[in-house]
């Protein structure tokens, strides 16, 4: 059972593989025969036009990127107390001091970061 | 009616190619890490599809894994971004290229 | 649910609240770090002889995913020997780099945590996370100088090309659990030979084998090596240069002598073929370096490439015993490589501006430093195979063992390599002892400290291990005769 779906499953992959090589050289071909021509102005957003000034994109305080990091470590941590939150009942106590051990392992990560200042907003 | 198995696994394959592709071919660090994102995704897929194929919940454990595990990645991935932005000032990933031969 | 047996994991619990009361302490010292050097040092100390009474006999905890035997006890004490060194080495480095932070005594420590799990492990889920804990600490200790472009680039550079590798494995694994259901090791190994599927394993096995070569910098996939040992902080890139390489090779080993004993015959081509690579790509590249810290990291290469050497030849039976030759090579390439990284160490904290690793600003080191030179020769000497060293010892059992598997075209290849490895760390020495330097360069002070210390280790260790040889043996031969336990 197993054996016959993964063998159609190593067909599939080759036939990607093979329309991927394909895809690549027909690229390639085309790169290579293509006329080119290079000119600084082909590049700008508007060929005839304004000249664009500054950057459309400000760069942010980079405080923002670190509350950011730190919201997707923390959160995703949760993912675990989700299945542990069902099946407490029936697991008792052992399941609830590891995950104390578990919670004090991240609130190490917390001290660590409030300590180093990430929280602190000037 | 249940889904068949190949079903998951095309799709696993297909979005792992898509995810390798984007890492080999996209010049943008942060596209590259999203590539990445998408390649353990379709391993997330695989593992749950395998898993339902099998009645057994071990593929569905092993996801929690590596769901957190590609949190941290993406955590650790952002900061050293963050870092080459601060010291280059281009996320353009062939122009980090002070050491060769 | 009963209450777990934390034995078995007790030396990686010490590990983890080692590094966990680093962090906590970190933040409240001011300049003077020997605190937090001191804890992660007992850390290290504690946990591998706490491995030596617990290794006695062997214990399975969790399922059956992570066991303590006397393999997995070889390791535990090989990762925290390299991390000791390691760490003893850092801190005159650090402070000459303006940049020494408690955090990277932590992200070590935690590190060898990974390492200790992979070989530990005998459960895929187990293995994976411990090589990503290992992955994870090891990017952000390539970019521990946060302010240096070189720096930053080797982080991402290993960063990009690891998770890449990451994912290829867990892509891998998936496949194994898809044919079997589980992804304990053992029970794997029985349902795997019996699906009879042979050309999905030896696609589960490729991609395996691409992951964790990334992991191990086995050529083709060994690109990024160079650049990271290059721009990493050099003491980190002398833990790189050992600790994850031997970890790589220890989950290897597990890995395919269990999971995939059924292929057997497909990945000893498989490695034959690629030890045939590595060998020439690292030595051909070696030779053209004037950077020696590049010249290192492909030195380290063609060594992966003894190495695989090895695996091809445990493909073909385990009676070669070319898994225990494999582990006694790891050894003595810890005790060299970790050497001969130190005295580079001592040389840029002698002179955090001057000194560039280039062959030339080694010219007349055996005037200015002959302690430096002496130790550093005696460690290149190793790291070619001389008699009387580690390298030699590890060499001779390796090859012999490749013999004892019918390759001996493969072990007469390697001895080439080894030949050819000669030039290029004989011209180093030829460097310090026979060439005037250009600039005139000093030295401000002895080898001494913590620094003395590591090097010193290195260097009895080389010599232990090269006249002593028949004790590491013993323990090689005890370490692989029960890998289940």
């Amino acid at each position: 059972m197993v054996n016959a779906t993964v063998d159609i499953f190593i067909q599939f992959f080759l036939m990607i593989v093979l329309a991927a090589g394909m895809f690549v050289a027909m690229l390639w071909i085309v790169h290579r025969l293509m006329p080119t021509s290079r000119n600084p102005n082909k590049g700008i957003p508007y060929e005839c036009g304004v000249r664009p000034t500054g950057d459309a994109r400000v760069p942010y305080n980079v405080h923002y990127y670190l509350v950011a990091v730190l919201f997707v470590l923390f959160d995703l941590e949760a993912v675990f107390m989700y299945p542990w939150a069902v099946t407490l009942r029936t697991l008792g106590t052992v399941a609830f001091v590891d995950m104390l051990v578990f919670i004090a392992i991240l609130l190490v990560g917390f001290v660590y970061a409030w300590k180093k200042g990430v929280l602190s907003w000037e | 009616m249940q889904i068949p198995i190949e079903w998951y696994l095309i799709l696993s394959s297909a979005l792992f190619i898509i995810g390798a592709a984007g890492v080999l071919l996209r010049r943008n660090l942060f596209i590259i890490l999203l590539s990445v994102e998408l390649m353990m995704n379709a391993v997330n897929i695989n593992l749950v599809g395998f898993s339902r194929f099998h009645e057994t919940l071990i593929g569905q454990n092993f996801v929690l894994f590596t769901m957190a595990v590609a949190a941290a990645e993406a955590a650790v991935g952002l900061a050293i971004v963050t870092a080459l932005y601060r010291n280059k000032r281009t996320l353009m990933i062939d122009l980090f290229n002070t050491m060769k031969g | 649910m009963e209450w777990p047996d934390i034995t078995s994991i007790l030396p990686e619990v010490i590990l983890a609240v080692a590094a966990l009361l680093v962090l906590l302490v970190e933040p409240f010292l001011k300049k003077d770090k020997t605190a937090v050097i001191a804890l992660a040092l007992i850390g290290l100390l504690a946990s591998a002889v706490v491995a030596v009474a617990l290794g006695g006999n062997s214990r399975a905890a969790f399922s059956g995913t992570i066991v303590l035997n006397s393999y997995a006890l070889f390791f535990k004490v090989l990762f925290a020997l390299a991390a000791f060194i390691s760490i003893l080495m850092s801190p005159r480095y650090l402070e000459a780099s303006k940049r020494h932070l408690g955090e990277y005594y932590a992200l070590i420590l935690l590190a060898v945590i990974g390492m200790d799990v992979m070989a530990a492990a005998r459960d895929f889920i187990a293995f994976y996370v411990g090589l990503e804990l290992m992955a994870m600490c090891s990017y952000i200790l390539a970019g521990f100088f946060r302010y240096r472009i070189r720096s930053n680039e080797a982080a991402l550079k290993y960063f990009v090309t690891g998770v890449f590798a990451s994912a290829f494995t867990l892509f891998g694994i998936s496949l194994v659990f898809g044919f079997t259901g589980t992804t304990n090791y053992e029970i794997i190994s029985s349902n795997l030979g019996s699906t009879g599927n042979a050309t999905g394993v030896a696609f589960a096995t490729a991609l395996v084998v691409a992951g964790l070569g990334f992991k191990v910098s086995m050529a083709p996939f060994h690109m990024w090596t160079p650049d990271v040992y290059q721009g990493a902080p050099t003491t980190v890139a002398a833990f790189f240069s050992v600790g994850p390489k031997a970890a790589g090779f220890s989950a290897i080993l597990i890995i395919f002598t269990t999971v995939f004993e059924s292929s057997s015959e497909f990945w000893s081509v498989l490695f034959m073929v690629l030890s045939v690579l590595t060998m020439f790509v690292g030595s051909v590249m070696a030779i053209v370096q004037s950077n020696m810290k590049r010249m290192l990291a492909y030195s380290s290469i063609t060594h992966v490439g003894y190495l695989l050497a090895g695996l091809a030849a445990l493909g073909r039976g385990l009676d070669t015993k070319a898994g225990e030759s494999i582990i006694l090579y790891l050894a003595a390439y810890t005790v060299m490589n970790l050497g001969a990284f130190g005295i580079l160490t001592y040389l840029k904290t002698q002179q955090p501006e001057g000194f560039d690793y280039s062959l030339k600003s080694f010219a007349g080191l055996g005037r200015r430093s002959p302690w430096a030179a002496i130790l550093l020769t005696l460690f290149l000497f190793s790291l070619t195979g001389i008699p009387g060293t580690a390298g030699f010892i590890g060499k001779f059992y390796l090859f012999t063992s490749v013999v004892r598997g019918d390759l001996v075209w493969l072990a007469v290849l390697g001895v080439l390599f080894s030949a050819i490895s000669a030039y290029y760390y004989l011209r180093l020495m030829i460097y310090m002892f026979f060439r005037e330097p250009e600039t005139e360069l000093t030295v401000k002070e002895p080898i001494e400290g913590t620094l003395a210390a590591a090097v010193a280790l290195s260097a009895a260790g080389v010599l232990f291990l090269g006249l002593f040889p028949q004790w590491i043996w013993d323990h090689a031969l005890k370490a692989f005769s029960n890998l289940f336990g």
